[in-house]
């Protein structure tokens, strides 16, 4: 069996595994948290990769403290400890996740084992760099004594070892891997989060987007939103629902488009010749297997392409390309959302539609999917509540006390 | 003209002013054609609104083109099912999905023909003696043919007397080949095969056993591509120079072509550059926004050939990086843009939740 502990040097998995876990957010943990972040924010080395800049200044002790707020009145006066044994096997393509998924379990005082993808990547080995140095300092040793770090090349025996020493299973990165360590056997009293295939899109109330003082600050977040993780996050929008009328969404779709083409050509993030190949490859796919017509919209550069479907049923949500390929709906009411939403959805960014009627949409025709609404700009924002979990709950275990 | 007087007139023949002339006339009757007969086709073309402008268009540049990796996806055929006389695969490694060429006779016909036209300005008509550098297992089933197989079969027509000269375990078969040689004593040989074989399984094994082989009469056409030679640092010079040093044979001759489009197959002449022939041509593109980029400059291969009545395959883009050389003036006097492939477009980093499973399976080719 041959898996490689990365960080911290030395740690022996059976004396990590018999350990007591920590009290929840206790001054330890927020410390060494606070540490790696003080750490990421001044190294210059990170400046080059924003989603870490992102994380790091989620895990500022200001931030934490806020968690920890909203973790302790949500548990009142009941006594909710971490669970035990975390075992968490991060995607293989977004480095970040692995770090909040980890310091969530670590902070409700969980011993964790993270595993981390066999490809070699600059970025990760970079911050496990820090994360060992951090880890290595005298000050963190109740932190260094309960977590590792391990690398292995998918390997049922060896995920069949670490999830039978585990209370909970933590499993992200797609339908085929929950599938395939699925398989594997878990304790019988072991819990499992699992994070499957997602589709994200934003919807746009026309008049409001035409309406917005700000357009240029607008696109620069959906933006972000979309091109960051190359529109391969499971919550970059990968389509845009219109709200209104034919007139009035024609008219914001030339600007917006426009405008995003041109910031796009600013940015040039993660352009790649292959990228703009395959875009081509999915719009064509898309327009052999619609029902209905559909319209590919050609743009000056490869940077955008888009396909404007006449009907929701049309919406391929397992093409995935990335680098800026954008199904587009328009729908003239928000009720006729209801149609668009499945269980697969997960997050909707959103501008130009008020609180009060997105509230009411959810209220009203409880769809099956959707996780998060959040404004344009924060898709990628990393929450403690993540595809419908609670994680700071999931990650604890109640002691139901009723002795008076 | 119609592609059999065009077949007539020589391969190498025309200017660029006529030769663009016909490949408009012809290359929009395919779009026409296939845009009748192909619904898949049909549907992209009304996707990007060219069937409402009339299927017409004045430039072979400004005229769609399909992305090869279609063919990996769909079935993209303009023939009804029974008359599919070939079906070719692209050579793809296991797992990859590979791209599918439906063939009838018209179209197989039309292939076949080009090809001689092309050889025939480079070998003359006469069948030769002919060496294949390859086993005979590659074209045992000959139902469905690997792009190995059917170049082999493509190209066995211009030969005579074929010996495969390697046996089923991938060795030389020195006493074959010098009995081959010593039963051919005057006339020029033929020799055939991809060009990884070529250097691992003739060259290295030639030099090897040091066999007292004289090919100073062969002539050698390879394909394949170089990939695996990159690696061993042998670019096509070097090859040249290698295998002239161990058998004499100073006539060689690469090509490039692929299974979309067989047939139009791109020989090294003289210059050193792949040439196009008269029924097909290369524009290079710029991905960053598909416009057309001037001889010169690196981007991405477009081929056009007026040769595919049986799938929509007239015009593709593929996933080779690409300059155009030259037009009309090469050296060896052989009309017609010649240019050099690059490469293929290297693979995007992939970044995302996406499976964690498939890709490190992929990335490691299981």
């Amino acid at each position: 069996m041959e898996y490689k502990i990365i960080a911290p040097k030395g740690t022996d998995i059976d004396t990590l595994a018999s350990r007591r876990v920590l009290p929840p957010f206790a001054e330890p943990v927020l410390a060494f948290v606070d540490a790696v972040s003080a750490r990421i924010l001044k190294d210059p080395r990170f400046k080059q990769y924003p989603e870490l800049m992102a994380m790091a200044f989620w895990m500022r002790r200001g931030n934490i403290v806020k968690l920890k707020a909203d973790f302790e009145s949500k548990r009142g006066s009941r006594a909710w400890l971490g669970r035990g044994v975390v075992f968490h096997i991060a995607p293989a393509n977004v480095d970040t996740i692995f770090v909040y998924s980890w310091f969530l379990s670590m902070l409700v005082g969980n011993i964790n084992i993270v595993r981390v993808s066999s490809q070699a990547d600059e970025q990760l080995d970079i911050l496990l760099g820090v994360i060992n140095e951090i880890a290595r300092e005298s000050t963190h040793t109740e932190v260094r004594d309960r977590f590792a770090i391990v690398r292995y090349e998918h390997n049922d025996e060896i995920t069949g070892y670490f999830s039978s020493l585990c209370h909970t299973r933590v499993i992200w990165g797609g339908d085929e891997t929950i599938r395939k360590i699925r398989a594997v056997a878990l304790g019988p009293s072991a819990t499992e989060l699992v994070f499957a295939d997602k589709f994200s899109f934003a919807l746009v109330g026309a008049r409001g987007f035409l309406d917005h003082d700000n357009k240029d600050r607008l696109i620069e977040q959906f933006y972000n939103d979309s091109y960051w993780f190359n529109q391969k996050a499971c919550s970059s929008p990968r389509m845009v629902v219109w709200v209104g009328e034919e007139s009035t969404v024609n008219d914001a779709r030339g600007v917006f488009w426009s405008l995003l083409e041109t910031l796009a050509e600013k940015k040039r993030l993660g352009f790649a010749p292959a990228l703009a190949i395959n875009k081509l490859i999915a719009e064509c796919s898309v327009a052999i297997g619609a029902k209905d017509l559909v319209t590919i919209e050609r743009h000056r550069t490869s940077l955008v392409n888009r396909v404007i479907l006449q009907s929701a049923a049309d919406i391929n949500r397992e093409l995935q390309c990335g680098g800026g390929l954008f199904y587009e709906l328009r729908i003239d009411s928000l009720d006729r959302l209801a149609d668009i939403v499945r269980d697969k959805d997960q997050t909707i960014v959103t501008c130009g539609i008020n609180r009060a009627d997105l509230a009411d949409f959810v209220r009203t025709t409880r769809p099956a999917g959707v996780s998060r609404i959040v404004p344009f700009g924060e898709a990628l924002t990393f929450s403690a509540v993540w595809d419908g979990y609670d994680l700071l709950r999931e990650f604890c275990r109640e002691v139901d006390i009723t002795v008076r | 003209m119609t592609l059999d007087e065009l077949l007539g007139v020589g391969p190498y023949s025309l200017p660029r002013r006529e030769k663009q002339a016909l490949l408009v006339e012809h290359l929009n009757a395919l779009t026409a054609h296939h845009a009748a007969r192909c619904r898949p086709y049909r549907r992209i073309l009304d996707a990007y609104g060219y069937r409402d402008k009339g299927l017409s268009w004045a430039a072979v540049e400004e005229m769609p083109y399909l992305p090869i990796g279609l063919f990996k996806e769909f079935a993209l055929k303009s023939i009804p099912d029974g008359d599919v006389i070939k079906t070719l695969t692209s050579s793809g490694t296991t797992g990859q999905k590979v791209s599918r060429i439906f063939l009838d006779k018209e179209t197989s016909r039309r292939q076949t023909r080009a090809l001689s036209a092309i050889m025939q300005d480079f070998i003359g008509g006469k069948r030769l003696p002919m060496l294949i550098i390859d086993t005979p297992n590659v074209i045992k089933d000959r139902t469905l043919f690997s792009a190995r197989g059917a170049g082999i079969l493509g190209l066995s027509n211009f030969g005579r007397d074929h010996l495969y000269v390697l046996d089923d375990h991938m060795r030389l078969k020195v006493d074959d080949l010098k009995k081959f040689l010593l039963a051919h004593p005057d006339e020029p040989i033929l020799l055939f095969g991809f060009t990884f074989m070529v250097w691992q399984h003739f060259y290295e094994e030639l030099k090897a056993t040091s066999a007292d082989i004289d090919l100073t009469r062969g002539v050698l056409i390879h394909s394949g591509g170089w990939k695996k030679l990159t690696d061993k640092s042998v670019d096509n010079a070097a090859f040249k120079k290698a295998l002239r040093a161990v058998c004499g044979i100073t006539r060689i001759h690469n090509f490039y072509g692929m299974v979309e489009q067989i047939g139009s197959i791109y020989m090294e002449g003289d210059s050193g550059y792949f040439q196009t022939p008269v029924f097909s041509d290369i524009i290079i593109r710029d991905p960053y926004d598909w416009s057309v980029l001037p001889a010169g400059r690196e981007g991405v291969i477009e081929l056009v050939s007026i040769l595919p009545l049986s799938y929509p395959g007239h015009a593709l883009l593929t996933e080779d990086l690409g300059r155009v050389v030259g037009e009309d003036d090469s050296p060896d006097g052989r009309r017609g843009k010649y240019f050099e492939v690059l490469g293929r477009v290297p693979k995007a980093e992939i970044r995302g939740c996406s499976d964690t499973y498939a890709e490190e399976a992929a990335a490691r080719g299981v």
